[in-house]
């Protein structure tokens, strides 16, 4: 199946610094998980993702379409639903004001279509009964709903969501990830997280980020592959970093301690050891 | 257009406007009961309220224009763009402002007609002036918004442009080109309203253009605000007052003569009344060497009137005329007196003696004979501190003044005694026994503070 989304050798500096080098992907229908430490380049290659932010160098293209030109730009738009890492808000608009402002600027211009179609997301969402609540009186979490809500005015092709999760609540998470999950079936979802359990629920397909490079690029179960043999369990304290298991054992990764015997790799334990040691730490 | 109609909605329903409007209505409408309704000085007035709401139109423009800072990364992924955005809101926030602009004037200058008899000319581009003010302020809140990232530059505006309006108020450094000259003076002729009018409007044009050239130079938004400013200027360049009108002539009422200026035909009646107790008082060959009164000139009548403060003050000229008073130290003298007592008829005498007898600087040449001394802010006027121009008296006067008025007979003893009454070396203690008052002296020189 052809890629909604790819990118090849994709560049991009601010000022001295580097944010992505050569960066070449291609994502299809599906929830794609885009994981990595902070300043690894993640929100860079989203917005470059989303047309918000144009590369130095390099080729992007979402649905055979090229955003460097102004009416290409505008097509992938409209078949774009985009949550910013900071989505900002108007205080002063209730909810349904609020997405009802973006599905205008979605070009739902039909008043009727548009309302029901606002009402639709705030519901996909749980904000059906604060749709005329002032934005300043909703929680954080709820402002986080609200932002995502938006981005799924239209019932875009193309999703792209940068930390979703920040915020919400577990029941919350737990609707997010449903509604996302039956999203990710019938188009592309791009989903930037720190959240590796968000990957291992949710993504067929997960993309590792360091210094603005890709360093993992598989399944959540290659990814936890890749800390096979590394993952190991024992009952006193290891030397190096270690925590404690709901069963009283301690878990480390890396190098067998004295008496340990193999844990079960996960996601989280081959992305932390995709990043080395100095993640492993922190 | 979709964009336009949220935008206009969400400013119709904005809080700050509105509040503006009411604020704005209820100060001037307070301020409006007190004074005689002359729709000339009540359509600039309204217009001068509505300068409220333009200053809540600028912020509120501004706001809203302004709100891609606040929400800029989601909005930079949408199909809808930053120039539609603005033109939505300069589409919407001029309307919304002319609206509200319309909601504080139209019920004012009613209030005025309606209060009548009303003096002056309605000017309808006048009040449109005030319509068109807070459309302008819109398309500079808007443009504001998208050529400043500061938060605070709406605010500075406001104040350079209220500084530059209420400063400057009678236009004296700009002249027309300035957004709004809220004083008139009625002896340089009618203002140039509908001139300043297009001029307003299209100023509103090219800031708007301004605004949307924000998003890159473009011909249209471009030769728009060209070609407004290149009308606006040069044609705002040119105005100037007209011609006045032809003046009045005069009309004959209570043995006074009133000269009303154009317009103000309908305040002889009300004039005459303020002054009755004055004109019922005193014989009527005391009337007839009494010079016509001329509305705006130095003793006359004043353009405005302001209810309690202006009868005082006009009773007071009336009054020093008629008693035969010059000007200068008249304290213990029968006339200072009777004018006093003749000014207690209409507006009574409870205050004390003015203690600052400074004179103020010579009346304003306006033209052949014809001299000014506008009333202050309160009425009052700017003469002399007294209630008799340019006459000084004291307390002791005041006390003697209040014993005639305590006396319902004593019309009778003024009239039959008139011609020594009035007499300039008739003193109080000579007169007393034909005001049938015990007088009292002054404790001090004439002039000086008891």
């Amino acid at each position: 199946m052809e890629p909604t989304l790819t990118v090849h050798d994709l560049t991009r500096r601010f000022g001295r610094r580097t944010a992505l080098e050569g960066v070449s992907l291609a994502f299809g229908r599906g929830v794609t998980g885009l994981l990595g430490p902070n300043g690894a380049g993640k929100t860079t290659l989203i917005r470059v993702l989303a047309t918000t932010l144009a590369p130095d160098a390099g080729r992007v293209a979402a649905f055979g379409l090229d955003p460097a030109d102004r009416e290409q730009r505008l097509a992938i738009r409209r078949r774009l639903g985009y949550l910013p890492q900071s989505p900002g808000a108007y205080p002063h608009f209730t909810a349904f004001e609020l997405v009802e402002y973006v599905a205008i600027l979605k070009e739902i211009d039909d008043r009727r279509a548009r309302h029901d179609e606002v009402r639709r997301v705030l519901a996909e969402v749980d904000l059906g009964d604060r749709a005329h609540t002032k934005v300043r009186r909703l929680s954080g979490g709820m402002r986080q709903r609200l932002a995502l809500a938006q981005a799924l005015l239209g019932d875009p092709d193309l999703l792209i969501l940068d930390e979703p999760t920040v915020g919400l609540d577990p029941e919350q998470r737990m609707r997010f990830r449903a509604l996302l999950s039956r999203l990710g079936a019938s188009r592309t979802v791009l989903l930037s997280t720190h959240q590796t359990e968000d990957v291992t629920t949710l993504c067929e397909r997960v993309v590792v980020m360091r210094t603005g490079g890709v360093v993992f690029e598989g399944t959540p179960g290659e990814l936890a592959a890749q800390a096979a043999g590394q993952v190991w369990l024992t009952t006193t304290p290891p030397e190096g970093t270690f925590w404690r298991t709901p069963d009283g054992r301690y878990r480390t990764l890396g190098h067998r301690p004295p008496a340990a015997v193999p844990g079960e790799p996960g996601v989280e334990d081959g992305y932390l050891l995709l990043l080395g040691g100095e993640q492993v730490a922190a | 257009m979709t964009l336009t109609v949220f935008e206009l909605r969400r400013m119709l329903r904005n809080p700050l406007i509105w509040a503006a409007a009411v604020l704005a209505i209820a100060l001037e409408g307070v301020r409006a009961a007190q004074w005689w309704p002359d729709l000339t000085v009540v359509t600039l007035r309204a217009v001068t309220a509505s300068t409220l709401v333009a200053g809540a139109v600028l912020v509120a423009a501004n706001l809203a224009a302004g709100r891609d800072r606040r929400f800029p990364e989601t909005l930079a992924a949408l199909p809808g763009r930053a120039p539609s955005r603005t033109r939505a809101v300069l589409l919407a926030a001029p309307v919304v402002g002319a609206l509200a602009a319309a909601v504080v004037i139209v019920p004012l200058v009613l209030y005025g007609h309606l209060r009548g008899p009303a003096a002056g000319s309605l000017d309808v581009w006048e009040a449109l002036n005030g319509v068109a003010l807070a459309a302008l302020a819109a398309t500079v809140g808007a443009a504001l918004a998208r050529w400043t990232p500061w938060p605070f530059t709406p605010l500075l505006v406001i104040f350079a442009f209220l500084a530059l309006i209420f400063v400057n108020g009678l236009g004296e450094y700009g002249g027309w080109a300035l957004p709004w000259i809220p004083l008139h003076d009625p002896t340089l002729g009618p203002r140039p309203s509908a001139l300043h009018l297009l001029y307003l409007l299209l100023l509103a044009v090219a800031i708007g253009a301004v605004a949307l050239l924000r998003h890159g130079l473009r011909l249209v938004p471009a030769a728009v605000a060209a070609v407004a400013t290149a009308i606006a200027v040069p044609a705002i360049a040119q105005a100037d007052y007209l011609p006045k009108p032809p003046p009045v002539a005069c009309r004959q009422l209570d043995g006074l003569s009133f000269c009303p200026r154009a317009g103000y035909e309908p305040w002889v009646g009300r004039w005459a009344a303020a002054l009755r107790p004055i004109t019922s008082a005193v014989p009527p060959e005391a009337l007839a060497d009494m010079p016509a009164l001329r509305q705006d000139t130095f003793g006359g009548l004043p353009q405005v009137w302001l209810t309690g403060v202006t009868e005082m003050s006009v009773a007071g000229r009336v009054a020093t005329g008629v008693a035969g008073l010059e000007g200068g130290p008249a304290c213990g003298k029968a006339q200072t007196v009777v004018a006093l007592w003749l000014t207690g008829l209409v507006s009574g005498l409870e205050e004390s003696a003015p203690a600052d007898w400074t004179r103020p600087p010579d009346p304003i040449e306006k033209g052949p004979g014809w001299h000014e001394y506008p009333l202050t802010d309160s009425g009052r006027s700017s003469v002399s501190p007294g209630r008799l121009p340019g006459v000084v008296y004291d307390g002791a006067d005041l006390v003697n003044a209040r014993a005639l008025l305590a006396d319902p007979g004593a019309a009778v003893k003024v009239r039959a005694n008139w011609a020594v009454l009035t007499d300039p070396a008739t003193t109080t203690e000579q007169a007393a026994p034909l005001l049938g008052i015990a007088p009292i002296g002054g404790a001090k020189a004439c002039g000086e503070a008891e």
